[in-house]
C-alpha cells in the first residue's frame, strides 16, 4: 500500500532540470529502499510465523476431527449456491483479526458475507453478525450494517482455545432465543497461496432416540446442550486456526509482491536519477563551452 | 479385548495409550470405564483421570471437557491437561489449594455473578485435582 501510493507520486512530477528535482529524486529512492527494507523484512517475519500457524493448525485439526462424525454442513462461498438449509435466522461468526497488510483475506470474509445476506434476504432469512477482529469489524460495518450486532476486538495472536470459548460463548447468547444455528465464516488454507473463505454451518443437537433407558447415564438435555457448546467454540477454534494460517500465508505472499514492486520503481527511479544527472551535466559543459566561445 | 484411552487438548494430542481401566472425572462424579463399554458420551469438569496399566494407576489434571466412549476407544477432549510429577510435595500443592479456595471467598464478596466467578471456580477444581493427583501417586 505505501509502495502503491510511492509509485503514483514518483512520475507525476514535472521534470525540471535543477538540482532540487535531482535531490528531490535521490531521497524518493532512499525512502523506497527503505520501504522495501521493511516490506522484505515483513515477508520474512510472516514466513517464519506461518510455520508456527501451521503447526497449531497441525494440532488444532486433530482436536476438531470429533466434529467430523456430526453433519455440519460446509462450504465455500464460491460453492453456496442453494441457502435453503439455513434457518430463519442464524448467528454468523466472521472470523478476521486486527492487523493488515495481508491481501485480501479480511475482505473476502466481508465479502462473502455480503453475497450471503443477498441471497439470504431473498428468501426472507435473516442474520446477526459477531464480527471478530478490528479488519472485519470495519469493513462489514460498511457492507452489512444492518446485521452487524457485536464486535469481539483488540485480542493479540497467537488465538487460543480460551478465547475461542469466549467468542462461542457470546455468539451463543446472542439473539439465543430466535437464532437457529450458528455459521462460522472463515478463510480455509489449502497452501502457501490459496485459501479459500468457507461457512461452517452449526445446529443445535436435537435427541430422536428412544425413551430414557437404564443405559442413559446423564440426562440427555445437559449432554447435549453442553456438547453444542463445546462443538461451536471448537469449530471457532478450528476456523480462527485456518484463518490465521491463511492470514500469514497471504501476508507473505503481498509483501512479496510489494516488495517486488519496490524494487522495480527504484530501477525506474534511478533511470530518471541518472537522466536529471546527465542533463545537469550537459548543461554545466554547454554553459562553459559557450562561455569560453564568447571571450575569443 | 483391550481399551484405548487418547487425550487431546487444542494444543496437541497430549496422550495415546493402551489401557485396563479409566476413571473419568464427569459432573456426576467419577466414572469407571472397562474394556467392552457401551458408547457413552459425557461432560467431564476439571479434575484427574486415571488409568491403569499393568496394575498401576497413572494420574492425569484434566481442566474440563467432554469423553467420548465407543469401539473400546476412550476419547477424551479438554482445554488443557497436566501431568503430575511425583517431585512436586503434598505440602505445596495442598497449600496452593488452601489459597485458591480462600482467594474464592474473597471474590465471592464482591462478585455475585456467576459468569465472573467460574475463573476462580476453575481454579480451586485444578488445584484440588492436582492435591488429589499428587497424593494418589504418592499413596
Amino acid at each position: 500500500m505505501l509502495l502503491r501510493a510511492a509509485a503514483r507520486a514518483a512520475p507525476r512530477r514535472p521534470l525540471v532540470r535543477t538540482f532540487a528535482t535531482e535531490k528531490e529524486i535521490a531521497m524518493r529512492i532512499a525512502a523506497t529502499k527503505n520501504i522495501v527494507k521493511i516490506t522484505s523484512s515483513m515477508k520474512m517475519v510472516a514466513a517464519a510465523k506461518l510455520r508456527g500457524e501451521q503447526n497449531r493448525l497441525a494440532a488444532a485439526t486433530k482436536f476438531g476431527s470429533w466434529t467430523s462424525v456430526l453433519e455440519g454442513k460446509k462450504s465455500t462461498f464460491e460453492d453456496l449456491e442453494d441457502v435453503s438449509y439455513f434457518p430463519d435466522h442464524s448467528v454468523v461468526v466472521a472470523l478476521t483479526s486486527d492487523k493488515g497488510l495481508c491481501g485480501g483475506v479480511h475482505s473476502a470474509v466481508a465479502r462473502g458475507i455480503r453475497g450471503l445476506t443477498a441471497k439470504l434476504s431473498a428468501e426472507n432469512k435473516t442474520i446477526s453478525v459477531l464480527a471478530v477482529g478490528e479488519k472485519g469489524r470495519s469493513q462489514l460495518r460498511r457492507m452489512v450494517g444492518d446485521s452487524l450486532s457485536m464486535a469481539v476486538v483488540d485480542i493479540p495472536p497467537p488465538y487460543n482455545f480460551n478465547y475461542a470459548s469466549m467468542v462461542a460463548e457470546t455468539a451463543l447468547e446472542l439473539d439465543a432465543d430466535k437464532a437457529g444455528a450458528i455459521q462460522v465464516v472463515y478463510n480455509e488454507f489449502v497452501s502457501a497461496i490459496a485459501y479459500n473463505p468457507t461457512i461452517k454451518s452449526i445446529e443445535p443437537f436435537v435427541y430422536e432416540g428412544d425413551d430414557v433407558t437404564l443405559t442413559n447415564y446423564d440426562a440427555e438435555d445437559t449432554v447435549l446442550k453442553g456438547l453444542y457448546e463445546y462443538y461451536v467454540a471448537t469449530e471457532i477454534f478450528y476456523g480462527m486456526m485456518q484463518g490465521a494460517t491463511s492470514e500469514q500465508s497471504s501476508r507473505m505472499q503481498a509483501m512479496e509482491n510489494a516488495t517486488k514492486n519496490g524494487g522495480e520503481l527504484i530501477d525506474k527511479l534511478v533511470l530518471i536519477y541518472n537522466r536529471a544527472r546527465q542533463a545537469r551535466i550537459t548543461t554545466e559543459l554547454i554553459e562553459i563551452i559557450s562561455g569560453a566561445a564568447a571571450l575569443e | 479385548m483391550s481399551l484405548n484411552v487418547r487425550i487431546i487438548t487444542p494444543e496437541k494430542v497430549f496422550l495415546t495409550s493402551e489401557t485396563e481401566q479409566v476413571v473419568l472425572p464427569s459432573i456426576t462424579g467419577g466414572l469407571g470405564i472397562l474394556a467392552g463399554h457401551a458408547p457413552l458420551v459425557t461432560i467431564l469438569e476439571a479434575g484427574v483421570l486415571r488409568y491403569k496399566n499393568n496394575g498401576s494407576w497413572t494420574p492425569t489434571v484434566l481442566y474440563g471437557g467432554f469423553a467420548e466412549v465407543e469401539n473400546n476407544q476412550v476419547t477424551v477432549l479438554v482445554n488443557g491437561a497436566e501431568e503430575v510429577a511425583s517431585s512436586s510435595s503434598i505440602e505445596e500443592v495442598e497449600k496452593a489449594l488452601v489459597d485458591a479456595t480462600a482467594n474464592l471467598e474473597k471474590v465471592k464478596e464482591t462478585i455475585s455473578e456467576d459468569r465472573k466467578l467460574k475463573p476462580e471456580i476453575l481454579k480451586v477444581q485444578i488445584a484440588k485435582a492436582r492435591f488429589e493427583a499428587v497424593k494418589m501417586l504418592k499413596g
